[in-house]
């Protein structure tokens, strides 16, 4: 770019200047300006001579202008009030189409401001913290052969000390790590206040340095630097102590580890929108003592741990990523020969975690861009439907407005001034549907959010940002939505229009008649949408699943006991308090229940001796001897865990039971001949396989059934229990009864196995949800489309339904003429909907392992469900009209 | 043009015009009626009425006089014509008339 000379006035105003007045002009204005400004330069200064030089040249622009906003001869406030008159007299003369057009695209706009809300939410995650931009999340990435990169952001606990020392743009780091197992939690002061708490982390002092939290009470300087203290939130707070300050007081949290912890600092609770949601933190160096941790090959190994990273202002992402990768794989090297893998660390940035579900990241609030893009598609097609009645049902009306131009006109309106005249009709429609939807909006925001499942805050505390996307939505609207009427509608000769000749514009009803069809097919690409997914979420829920899950209470075994007891026998003295209980058929335990998870999962198990199988990925669980009868999981060879003692069970080689599937994926031809084989689990562990169950889908049937393998345990932490009466809200409080005589120190926490499993598709259900309320409100809002066209007809053409009828047509013959054309336009739309539906639907089911087939009567269905509707939208104009007296329609001539 | 009279800022830019005699463009005028008036004047004050003075038929330009001060542009360059004579002259006219009709000067004077 060229310098700007000393001597020049300022640029952007000449190059205004230049824009804006006739180039006659020019040579003169520009040479006085730089004449002058140099002779201030001179003499006051060069901040002077710009200044005045801006206000030289407004003032020239003014003076010159072809425009003269403050001397032109017409009065603008007259003439805005005139339109005004105008647009609220067309508005309350039409109330039927006035009333579509708010609606329909107040309708609209409310899901596309709802959205607008929910996508700035989604992506606000973590920008409160103030160093958000340099913090990261250290990824490590698993690449191992023929299986897809396995990136997670669990490392172990010594990757972040080896970072900080080792690689200079590191300035802190923080290790964060959850309670996996909740903890129970109560305050010593008040024994009856005991519960059990999911977001509790083990964490570094330095987390307080890198994020931004803020302390309400305590010492914020150095809090968690010294074993045993703790920082609550402001919520656990008041939950285990009341108003009291708490600072001081101590704190029985019962996790991994056990221990009393000083309450140092009482902090807000995390925003709603952070993806760490914590209640408790407790220091680091206290989990670090575990002897676990002592053992140097663990440091790397055990990847329980999140480790976040401040870098310093400016890094090179490239470099860094290169540094942590070389640091893991200086330490990691020889294990990973040993198992064939290789790790590439890089560091995430800190507001990509919370969209991000392609990394693993344990104990985070998790979206997905998926969803947020998803949203988005459905926001903007909701929001061009309704734009569309807006443009078609004006259009449509443009007749009536057509003597108006033309009279206009023949007085001397410009086409220009025609134009905005319409502009401003519809900027007005438009200001009044967009207050509505704002209203609308905040009043079913609670509800939206539980159909989403977000918490987005309310508008009166949300940011700039909205305000300015709604500005700009606001005129996007605008534009779209009033451009195309006031062309047509300012295109009128007066001639053709004074002259009386009668051909509303139906050379350009081409256009409309594509908009209708674009409508439909989205309605109907939304409506076969809908009733796929509650299709499949049905087959899901209602599949097979191997085992009888109705029925069972679970609860969790007592973490606090009293002296002289192991959990084995607590659970074993509950266990024949249970039975006593009349309507307690089964009682039995597990590492965990149905939709829980496993006890652990590894990438290798293959068989003994070596070289009969690959390595294959499997999942264990422990349960007890009773627990496949409890659940009905069908034992199809050997003797299971019958006749195995405990001690045997706790003595290599282990016994197992194998499930179907990894008795196939490990190369057995059937059940029978893979008793008393020998499998190696997880690379060290020799088992012996007594049984084979039937596969059972231990996780949801979106799932592929895991190879999985079952030890054998007693006292486990689950407790199952089988019912035998249908008078279930009784049974809970007579086992809460027994339960809390046995361990009053411990929080009663059940569930029902059905729930417990269901709340694996609560996404799925809300999903289904999600799409049904938008398939109805896309169909709604085409249909008030339809509805204001239809009725528009019906008015155009009254006097030839009344001819007809005076020659002899019947009502039906009439409503069939007025029917038809609007059927063919939704006939067309559903032909077009159904390949795009085939193929998004077939997208979305390809994350299903168990998945339908999109059957023909689906797209039938909802192919018919649209015509019938734009049927009965149609023919209650068309019926209206035909049933008229002809005599009403003829007689004014 | 309904009102062909003149106004008092015109009056003083007409004047201007006539004293600077064929060196009289916008920023000339302008450092005229300053220098007189003794009030600051905005430039583009000067130039409206400069050219709505043109209009009224009172002024003429044509264009000239490119200097290196000007980036090598030039200058519009106005003249009184005769007809903006004609109107200062009467306007000088009016107020001699008017001064003359004022008692208190007669008293002064006597």
């Amino acid at each position: 770019m060229r310098r700007r000379n000393r001597n020049e006035p300022p640029t952007l105003a000449n190059w205004l200047l230049s824009k804006l007045l006739k180039d006659s002009f020019h040579e003169e204005l520009l040479g006085d300006l730089q004449e002058i400004y140099q002779e201030r330069v001179s003499s006051r200064g060069r901040w002077f001579a710009g200044f005045m030089g801006w206000l030289d040249v407004l003032h020239l622009i003014i003076g010159f202008g072809s425009f003269r906003p403050f001397r032109g001869q017409a009065n603008l406030f007259f003439m805005y009030k005139h339109y005004f008159v105008i647009t609220t007299r067309n508005l309350l003369r039409n109330k039927v189409y006035a009333g579509i057009n708010i609606l329909g695209l107040a309708l609209g706009l409310t899901c596309c401001l709802l959205i607008f809300q929910y996508i700035l939410f989604e992506y606000s995650f973590d920008t409160f913290n103030r160093n958000f931009d340099t913090i990261y999340r250290v990824v490590e990435t698993t690449f191992s052969d023929g299986k897809e990169p396995y990136p997670s952001g669990r490392t172990g606990w010594a990757i972040g000390p080896a970072l900080e020392n080792e690689v200079p743009e590191v300035k802190h780091f923080v290790r964060m790590h959850p309670e996996y197992n909740n903890a129970v939690v109560s305050n010593p002061a008040q024994p009856e206040k005991v519960f059990e708490e999911k977001d509790v982390f083990y964490t570094d002092a330095s987390f307080f340095k890198v994020f931004s939290y803020p302390f309400i009470l305590g010492d914020s300087t150095r809090p968690l630097s010294e074993p045993e203290t703790v920082v609550i939130s402001e919520s656990l707070a008041k939950k285990y102590f009341g108003e009291e300050n708490p600072i001081g007081k101590t704190l029985s949290v019962r996790g991994w580890i056990v221990g009393t912890y000083r309450i140092e600092g009482v902090v807000e609770d995390p925003p709603k929108h952070s993806h760490l949601q914590f209640d408790i933190l407790l220091p680091m160096s206290d989990l670090l003592k575990k002897s676990r941790f002592n053992n140097p090959s663990t440091a790397w190994g055990w990847t329980n741990f999140l480790t976040y990273v401040q870098l310093q202002k400016g890094s090179d992402l490239n470099k860094v990523n290169q540094k942590f990768s070389e640091i893991l794989e200086r330490n990691q090297k020889d294990k990973w020969e040993q198992s064939n893998i290789t790790k590439k660390v890089h560091a995430q940035a800190l507001n990509d975690i919370h969209l991000n579900e392609e990394i693993e990241s344990p104990r985070s609030l998790i979206s997905s861009y998926r969803s947020v893009y998803f949203l988005s598609i459905i926001g903007i097609i909701t929001l061009f439907i309704a734009l569309i009645n807006y443009v078609n049902i004006t259009t449509a009306s443009a007749f009536d407005r057509a003597r108006e131009v033309g009279i206009r006109k023949v007085v001397g309106a410009l086409r220009r001034q025609l134009m905005s005249q319409f502009f401003f009709e519809s900027t007005f429609t438009i200001l009044i549907a967009f207050s509505l939807s704002l209203a609308a909006s905040e009043y079913v925001k609670p509800h939206f959010n539980e159909l989403i499942g977000t918490t987005l805050p309310s508008l009166l505390s949300i940011n700039s940002h909205f305000w300015l996307m709604c500005g700009g939505l606001f005129l996007l609207i605008n534009l779209l939505a009033g451009f195309y009427p006031a062309i047509v509608l300012s295109i009128y000769k007066p001639i053709n229009v004074l002259k009386g000749s009668r051909n509303p514009s139906t050379h350009r009803s081409w256009l409309r008649q594509g908009l209708v069809v674009f409508q439909f097919a989205a309605s109907i690409v939304l409506l076969i949408g809908t009733s796929v997914v509650y299709i499949q979420l049905n087959f899901m829920q209602n599949m097979d699943m191997g085992m009888d899950i109705s029925q069972i209470l679970t609860v969790s075994a007592p973490r606090v006991l009293p002296e002289e007891t192991t959990r084995e026998k607590a659970v074993e003295s509950f266990r024949q308090e249970l039975l006593k209980l009349p309507f307690v058929e089964k009682v039995a335990t597990s590492d965990a229940i149905p939709g829980g998870g496993y006890s652990f999962t590894s990438s290798s198990v293959k068989r003994i001796p070596e070289g009969q199988s690959e390595n294959v990925p499997c999942a264990a669980l422990w349960i007890d001897s009773t627990f496949a009868q409890l659940y009905g999981i069908e034992l199809l060879t050997g003797d299971g865990f019958k006749q195995v003692s405990l001690k045997a069970a706790d003595e290599e080689p282990y016994p197992v039971i194998a499930n179907e599937t990894a008795i196939y994926a490990l190369g057995f031809d059937s059940p029978d001949q893979a008793i008393h084989e020998q499998v190696d689990i997880s690379n060290g562990n020799i088992c012996r396989i007594v049984g084979v169950y039937k596969d059972v889908n231990w996780a949801s049937t979106r799932f592929h059934r895991q190879n999985s393998f079952y030890f054998m345990g007693a006292g486990l932490p689950h407790i199952s229990i089988k019912i035998g009466t249908e008078n279930l809200a009784n049974t809970v409080s007579k086992i809460g009864e027994v339960y809390k005589a046995l361990f009053p120190d411990n929080p009663y926490l059940c569930v029902f196995a059905d729930d417990s499993f269901d709340l694996q598709y609560k996404n799925d259900q809300r999903f289904a949800k999600l799409f049904s309320v938008f398939a109805v409100l896309a169909i709604l809002i085409s249909c008030l489309g339809l509805f204001g066209l239809a009725t528009f007809t019906a008015q155009q053409r009254t006097k030839e339904i009344g001819i007809r009828k005076v020659l002899g047509a019947t009502v039906a013959d009439i409503v069939t003429l007025l029917s038809k054309d609007f059927l063919t336009l939704v006939i067309i739309g559903f032909f077009l909907a159904i390949p795009i539906a085939w193929y998004a639907m077939g997208q979305w089911l390809e994350g299903f392992a168990n998945r339908i087939e999109i059957g023909v009567e689906v797209y039938l269905l909802a192919g018919l469900v649209a015509i019938l509707i734009a049927l009965g939208t149609v023919s209650w104009q068309s019926i209206k009209a035909a049933m008229s007296n002809p005599v009403d329609s003829l007689r004014n001539e | 043009m309904k009102n062909k009279g003149l106004g008092e800022f015109e009056e003083l830019i007409l004047l201007a015009v006539c004293i600077l005699n064929g060196e009289a463009y916008g920023i000339s005028v302008k450092k005229e009626v300053e220098k007189h008036s003794g009030r600051s004047v905005l430039l583009g004050a000067v130039h409206t009425t400069l050219y709505r003075l043109q209009e009224k038929g009172f002024l003429e330009s044509d264009m000239s006089g490119q200097t290196e001060k000007r980036g090598g542009r030039r200058k519009r360059i106005f003249h009184i014509t005769p007809s903006g004579m004609e109107q200062l002259r009467q306007a000088q006219e009016v107020r001699t008339k008017m001064w003359q009709l004022i008692p208190q000067l007669k008293l002064g004077l006597s």
